[in-house]
């Protein structure tokens, strides 16, 4: 699926307009960190994940249709977080993204990376 | 009017040591259809395991990496869309059934959730799935008090974490039972009091709206559990 492979690209190498061009305006968007979320705050995030990780895998990604289901390995300085996100695409946009963090590696290996946002 | 199917999915054969009770327990409570479900590259260990119980998984997947298993769950749930789903531990396995529930929105139960070493640096390979599981997780059982905390430590809200017991006691009762006729429980231990397997089959009936939430397993007072002094000291 093109529009997961370029916003996976584009946020991986932290080119924002890249994915804020995929994300449609109105996406639903949801995560289990513990702050709120909208489409800026989910750029922003993924931004500070991108220049501060050593390294972004995308570690299995599986398409049906509309639909996507990607897991990362975000590696840092001291060690690696999981994340897995669920996507919707819709008329060529992102219209819904869902995220689960291991909030525990986050926290510990992403120290204030939604400070900002709470 | 047919009953709700629950996958149970174990990878491992202290997997499905560990999920046999659930399934039997299921079964003799009536209100759910469990499936077993044998996923990974120990297909003969988890059969031999299940079959200590007289039970035998009904669909097995070949092993392969994480996007394979995603993969091959999810095309198993295009055909039949299970009510619930149950893992057991943090494999690999376990992750994959676990993402794939939580992709289509399939109501996950975890068991034996909640187990985290004390050193974050000395973790398993496995335990950051576990970690990830538990956020995806709808239920939460948990084997042991500890386990339960680790989980609300962890942002898990405490109201979906049930402490059952462990399933690996029954397991062992059972085929202690079978081998030796007329062991009886133990009162006092810590990780189980045989009841484990009916907790989590009520628990999952509950999550389905088919019955009671079960309470937890009673937790045996510090002074009646034996105690044994950490390092050898």
């Amino acid at each position: 699926m093109d529009v997961v492979d370029f916003y996976t690209g584009s946020w991986i190498s932290d080119d924002r307009d890249g994915v804020r061009r995929v994300l449609a305006p109105d996406a639903d968007i949801d995560w289990n960190l513990d702050a709120p979320v909208d489409d800026e705050e989910l750029v922003q995030t993924l931004h500070r994940i991108a220049v501060f990780a050593d390294s972004v895998t995308v570690v299995s990604r599986l398409c049906d249709g509309t639909e996507a289901a990607l897991v990362y390995d975000l590696a840092a300085p001291f060690g690696t977080a999981r994340v897995a996100e669920f996507l919707t695409v819709r008329h060529g946009k992102i219209v819904e993204v869902r995220q689960v963090y291991d909030i525990v590696a986050v926290d510990r290996f992403f120290p204030g990376l939604y400070e900002q946002c709470r | 009017m047919s009953m709700p199917v629950v996958q149970l999915i174990g990878g491992t054969g202290p997997e499905a040591v560990k999920l046999a009770p659930v399934a039997a327990a299921m079964r003799a409570a009536g209100l759910l259809m469990p499936i077993l479900v044998a996923a990974g590259d120990q297909l003969t260990t988890v059969a031999r395991a299940l079959a200590a119980f007289d039970l035998a998984p009904e669909v097995s997947l070949p092993a392969g990496a994480l996007t394979d298993l995603l993969r091959r769950v999810d095309a198993l749930w295009a055909e039949q869309r299970p009510a619930a789903v149950l893992v057991q531990g943090e494999s690999q396995v376990s992750l994959a059934a676990a993402l794939a529930a939580a992709w289509r929105r399939i109501p996950l139960v975890h068991l034996s959730a909640g187990l985290r070493r004390d050193e974050f640096e000395a973790t398993s390979p496995d335990e950051p799935n576990g970690r990830l599981i538990a956020q995806v997780a709808t239920v939460h059982l948990v084997p042991v008090p500890i386990a339960a905390m680790n989980l609300i430590d962890e942002g898990v809200a405490a109201r979906s974490v049930l402490i059952t017991g462990d399933t690996g006691y029954d397991a062992a009762l059972a085929i202690a039972q079978r081998k030796l006729p007329g062991t009886r429980v133990a009162t006092a231990n810590p990780s189980g009091d045989g009841r484990a397997g009916h907790r989590a089959a009520q628990a999952v009936a509950a999550l389905l709206g088919l019955a009671d939430r079960p309470a937890p397993m009673p937790v045996p007072a510090i002074a009646d559990t034996p105690w044994t002094a950490p390092y050898g000291v």
